[in-house]
């Protein structure tokens, strides 16, 4: 079964590839270094990382609006600095301020749809009934919540193979979250993938598939919700006595959040808040149990 | 590859985010040159209309070239526009062809109507009966050209300041005007032998007239001068739209 699994992760498409890339604002702080990375299609990436680990930066590195000093960034096999126009148009990226020009939703359609070759304005459509969008308001007399479910509804309307987005979730109300993940979960297909920065790893949680823990100017991890749960149980325990197999825990109100090896085979549903605290506090270890 | 559609879809965008604004300062041009002819109109009014009309054209072109790429000035903005699909090529044509051509043809046909409304209203309501009176094909390319010229420094300008673009490209005109201005005199001094000599000189000379030239025992060849100059302000023009082109595609957001 296990081989099987690798076979099949053997056999998606690569998308996105960074190979021994640095990257530097200025010559005292490298932000990456030596950094390698392959986005896979058919999955939805979560990118975790504190604040000022460079997620942003990583995204403008993906997608060639920042260039980097050595090594190498590919998008379809594509060098992202040349910012080709076969990959402008299978790669869509939200940032997190987002920018929509003085007009009203017909007007944007007007101006953006026709330059992504799949564009579906009945995938648009429905995107905006499900977030509960008058078409007809200017952009300007929207609040930011509703200009931010306008660019989600374009960006999946676009049909990109890649959809990366930064903060997705700020500045959503509580339903427009659930929304958007029922939408995402619905619209991702094998061809396509979704990289998903965050910091807001509770809204997210049920949506990741694969998860991506960015520190310090490496990747600490870069695996599977499935490969996670096979090495690594998350447990709620009434006291720490008597626990040997404990490798992290976390004080909570409701008793010790802890993480075990999976020894046994079992099944626990990943916190990713936890992974992330562990993950960065016991770099190491963790790299060993993933053998990173 | 140059596609002319997506190099349509980028003007189309251009042309939206800007088009609010270019009928808005047509209507405030129109009822302001109106109200200006009305105070004015006299047998002069000609005279008055080109001048006004060609420094109206220019500057809405310097205006219109120094916030051709406004979405630069942002961040979010700038991603949006890097990511659009289209080359850069695309891109900046498009950008060059509305910031040029286009906004020249704009405000020209605007200029030239307000012209032949006011000289029409003009002559039934006055004792003044004056015909149309249209400036010459050389001095529509005189015109043209020297829209251009400027053009260009505001087209960089664009691309390389983030705040403020027309005013520090203003500055930036000014100090190399200025610069220009001094590299010219010490030139004119090394060349025509001293400053009391070119003080010396009648100066409502003709251009061409080599004859008077070489009355003074000059030691250069005027007419490879003034070539020089030719070539130096052709190339000036062409080389910040070069750097355009460059700057536009190395920038990173």
């Amino acid at each position: 079964m296990q081989c099987l699994s690798t076979l099949i992760h053997q056999n998606k498409k690569t998308m996105i590839e960074l190979k021994s890339m640095n990257f530097a604002y200025s010559k005292k702080k490298k932000i990456f270094d030596d950094l390698t990375l392959t986005i896979e299609e058919g999955h939805i990436y979560g990118l975790l990382g504190k604040n000022g680990a460079g997620k942003t930066t990583l995204l403008k590195l993906m997608t060639g609006l920042l260039f980097p000093q050595s090594g190498l960034t590919t998008a379809f096999g594509i060098d992202t600095k040349k910012r080709h126009v076969n990959m402008l148009e299978e790669i869509y990226f939200l940032p997190e301020e987002i920018w929509l020009p003085d007009v009203n939703v017909a007007g944007y359609l007007k101006m953006y749809a026709n330059s992504y070759p799949r564009f579906s304005h009945e995938l648009f459509q429905r995107c905006l009934k499900e977030f509960e969008i008058d078409p007809i308001d200017k952009f300007k007399r929207m609040s930011l919540g509703q200009r931010k479910k306008v660019a989600i509804s374009f960006a999946l309307a676009t049909q990109c193979k890649i959809l990366i987005m930064d903060e997705p979730t700020n500045g959503l109300d509580i339903p427009s979250k659930g929304q958007f993940r029922k939408l995402s979960a619905e619209l991702i297909g094998d061809d396509r993938c979704i990289i998903l920065s965050t910091h807001q790893v509770r809204d997210l949680e049920s949506l990741i598939d694969t998860v991506i823990i960015l520190d310090d100017s490496h990747i600490l991890m870069n695996n599977t919700i499935d490969q996670i749960c096979k090495r690594i149980v998350f447990k709620t325990l009434g006291s720490l006595d008597n626990q040997p197999d404990v490798i992290y825990s976390e004080f909570t109100p409701k008793g010790y959040l802890a993480v075990t090896p999976n020894m046994d085979g079992s099944d626990s549903k990943v916190d990713l808040e936890i992974l992330f605290n562990m993950t960065t506090q016991n770099a190491n270890l963790m790299k060993q149990m993933f053998n990173h | 590859m140059f596609s002319i559609k997506r190099f349509f879809e980028q003007f189309k965008i251009i042309w939206m985010q800007n088009s609010q604004r270019i009928f808005l300062n047509i209507g405030i041009l129109t009822l302001l040159i109106i109200f200006i002819n009305f105070l004015i109109f006299n047998q002069y009014i000609d005279k008055f209309h080109f001048g006004l009309g060609g420094g109206i054209i220019a500057f809405m072109t310097f205006i219109s070239s120094a916030n051709v790429f406004s979405s630069l000035q942002q961040t979010s903005s700038g991603i949006h526009y890097y990511m659009t699909p289209a080359t850069i090529t695309e891109k900046y044509a498009a950008a060059w062809f509305y910031s040029s051509f286009f906004t020249i043809f704009v405000y020209s046909i605007t200029v030239f109507l307000i012209y032949i409304f006011s000289i029409s209203v003009g002559n039934l309501f006055t004792d003044f009966h004056l015909s149309l009176n249209l400036p010459n094909s050389e001095m529509l390319w005189q015109g043209l050209l020297g829209i251009l010229f400027y053009q260009s420094f505001f087209f960089l300008g664009a691309t390389v300041f983030k705040k403020n673009p027309f005013l520090k490209t203003l500055l930036c005109i000014i100090l190399f005007l200025m610069v220009v201005a001094v590299i010219t005199k010490v030139l004119m001094i090394w060349l025509m032998g001293g400053i009391e000599d070119m003080n010396s000189y009648q100066w409502n000379l003709e251009i061409n007239d080599l004859s008077d030239f070489e009355k003074l025992n000059m030691s250069f060849d005027y007419k490879t001068l003034v070539n020089i100059a030719k070539i130096i302000l052709i190339s000036i023009p062409l080389i910040c739209w070069l750097a355009a082109y460059f700057r536009l595609k190395t920038r990173q957001i």
